[in-house]
């Protein structure tokens, strides 16, 4: 070819070509698959309750084939932590827990003592004897 | 033959009385226009006849839900250029031919097919297309062969005027490069 082909200039036909009278079957042949029924497949009939069923049944199957865990169960990492966190504040903690056992134990000490000596002056300023009241009660 | 409107051929689509025979008018108006569209692109003559079958029923279904946000053609040219592509995947998938030898099997189509009687330089061109990406072969054809204007492909495709703009220049360098080789 010695001439220089200009996509612009010259102007080129695809070269395809369709049967006879294709036109004029093609569009009889949509026209009747227009008018016919469509037919809805069995999946696509059901397929909205079938995608439930399938979901209920994958959640039951996953609900069933975990294995139960524990709410007590601390992860080793968990463990690992609290285990360094006390050796490095034990000094601590013993001398909070001395601290907290003695405070209890005072109060808990006074507190009885004063209710004893309430309880004797209500017995003695009632004149009530106390060997008495227990053989009554 | 009265050449319809969009607006006429949609009045008569939504009226439920003349509902199939607006659809008709529209499948009048375009059926020639979308097989030679789909054609280009897919080359077989029996791929092209049933791609249009299955656009228009799209049409069909689809229709009731066109709001006129663009014009019916563009609507209608924008399936049958989402159809093209997807066919031409599924074939890529379902033969897995990696993407430069589809182009052969469609240059083989070509040649072999009864229903493409194109001379030697229409040949030469086709297949030359055939070596372009698959969305510059679409762009090239809309607007070579389609005379579509770079605003009409644009609504079609998607794509900004100014890419389609230098999509068909390389497109056609690459072309005439091929055309002028021998």
């Amino acid at each position: 070819m010695n001439q220089k082909f200009n996509i612009e200039n010259d102007k080129i036909d695809s070269g395809f070509s369709a049967p006879n009278n294709y036109f004029n079957e093609l569009e009889v042949a949509i026209q009747n698959r227009i008018s016919q029924p469509q037919k809805v497949s069995f999946f696509n009939r059901y397929k909205y309750a079938l995608s439930g069923v399938a979901t209920c049944i994958i959640g039951l199957s996953l609900w069933l084939l975990q294995p139960q865990k524990s709410s007590t169960t601390i992860a080793p990492q968990q463990t690992l932590d609290y285990a360094m966190y006390i050796n490095d504040n034990i000094e601590e903690f013993d001398e909070e827990l001395i601290y907290e056992s003695y405070a209890e134990a005072s109060n808990t000490t006074s507190a009885r003592a004063a209710e004893d000596e309430v309880y004797s002056s209500y017995l003695i300023d009632n004149d009530i004897d106390e060997n008495t009241l227990m053989d009554e009660l | 033959m009265k050449v319809w409107t969009d607006k006429e051929l949609l009045e008569k689509f939504r009226q439920p009385e003349t509902r199939n025979y607006g659809f008709n008018l529209i499948v009048q108006s375009y059926t020639q226009r979308i097989y030679w569209h789909v054609r280009r692109m897919v080359i077989d003559h029996d791929d092209a006849n049933d791609l249009t079958q299955d656009i228009f029923i799209k049409i069909w279904k689809g229709l009731d839900g066109f709001n006129e946000d663009s014009k019916l053609f563009t609507w209608i040219y924008r399936i049958a250029t989402n159809e093209c592509i997807t066919f031409l995947n599924k074939k890529r998938k379902r033969f897995f031919i990696p993407i430069v030898n589809i182009e052969n099997d469609l240059a083989h189509s070509l040649e072999s097919s009864t229903h493409y009687t194109g001379d030697e330089i229409q040949l030469k061109l086709q297949k030359a297309l055939l070596t372009l990406p698959e969305k510059q072969r679409m762009v090239f054809n809309m607007k070579y062969f389609d005379e579509l204007k770079y605003e009409e492909i644009a609504e079609i495709t998607g794509t900004s005027v100014g890419a389609l703009k230098a999509s068909y220049h390389l497109a056609s360098k690459k072309i005439e490069e091929i055309l002028n080789k021998d």
